[in-house]
């Protein structure tokens, strides 16, 4: 199996066990203007390069995780818990 | 009144049974009572340590994730009981009508689950437990012995595993029955 993504809960898993939700984002603020908004629900980047992404270990341990990598190589640069430094 | 009648009765009542594939045993696979199988969730932060005291009487624990644990096999007591001894920490929730247990044991075992879930079983211990797919069904697959395995699946892929199960196990002679 190709791609296999090293979850900090389940050890290494193949990257079906996975459900990709999209680009980490700051997210803005409640009262932001409408065009802001429709930038950050709608519009992307498609980079080639380096690139962090909401991973959803949905075949696993069920957690939200931050996937940094590279998607030109397929290096995964880090894979972290996302309630990993929040309150 | 209701038209039709609820009766329970066993997921895997109607499973096929019997020997298939190649003479001799190197998988047998087995349907596991359907007795006990709860969900435990930790509160964040919440010292495991008497969930893991719990776990270490009659009924095994299955880790499935952080805070995430299933409650599987025969024990004493019910689940209020269970509840009220581990409260405020834990939650627990009966899923026994929800999942189904079968074990799968002899010297191809780990070959067979090797066919279908990309977790590394060398370096599952005894005890161990992990949540992952077996093809495209999502198992809590846990090894309870050198050679033996147990597969906890959504009540309703059961036939759909069992069946699967025995397709991959005709290279090495698998041998099916009920508990």
């Amino acid at each position: 199996m190709a791609s296999l993504i090293p979850c900090p809960h389940c050890g290494p898993r193949p990257k079906e066990e996975f459900t990709v939700r999209g680009a980490v984002l700051p997210r803005p603020a409640a009262d932001a203007p409408v065009e802001e908004w429709q930038a950050h629900v709608y519009l992307r980047e498609n980079p080639r390069g380096d690139y962090a992404e909401h991973w959803h270990h949905s075949g696993g341990c069920r957690r939200w995780l931050v996937v940094k990598r590279n998607t030109a190589t397929h290096a995964v640069h880090s894979v972290t818990d996302a309630a990993e430094g929040r309150p | 009144m209701p038209d039709t009648l609820l009766t329970a009765r066993p997921a895997l009542a109607n499973a096929a049974t019997g020997h298939f594939g190649l003479p001799g045993a190197g998988v047998t696979l087995t349907a596991l009572p359907e007795d006990r199988l709860w969900q435990a969730l930790a509160r964040p932060g919440t010292d495991p340590a008497p969930l893991l005291a719990y776990g270490a009487g009659p009924c095994p624990l299955r880790s499935i994730g952080p805070g995430q644990w299933l409650i599987v096999g025969v024990g004493t007591g019910t689940l209020a009981e269970a509840q009220a001894a581990l409260a405020p920490g834990f939650a627990l929730s009966d899923q026994t009508h929800g999942r189904v247990r079968v074990s799968l044991s002899g010297p191809s075992a780990a070959d067979l689950l090797a066919k279908g879930t990309a977790v590394n079983l060398a370096l599952l211990p005894e005890g161990g437990a992990a949540q992952t797919l077996f093809g495209h069904l999502g198992i809590t697959l846990a090894r309870t012995g050198p050679e033996a395995f147990e597969l906890a699946v959504l009540r309703g892929f059961a036939l759909s595993l069992w069946d699967e199960l025995i397709l991959l196990g005709r290279e090495y002679g698998i041998g099916a029955r009920a508990a």
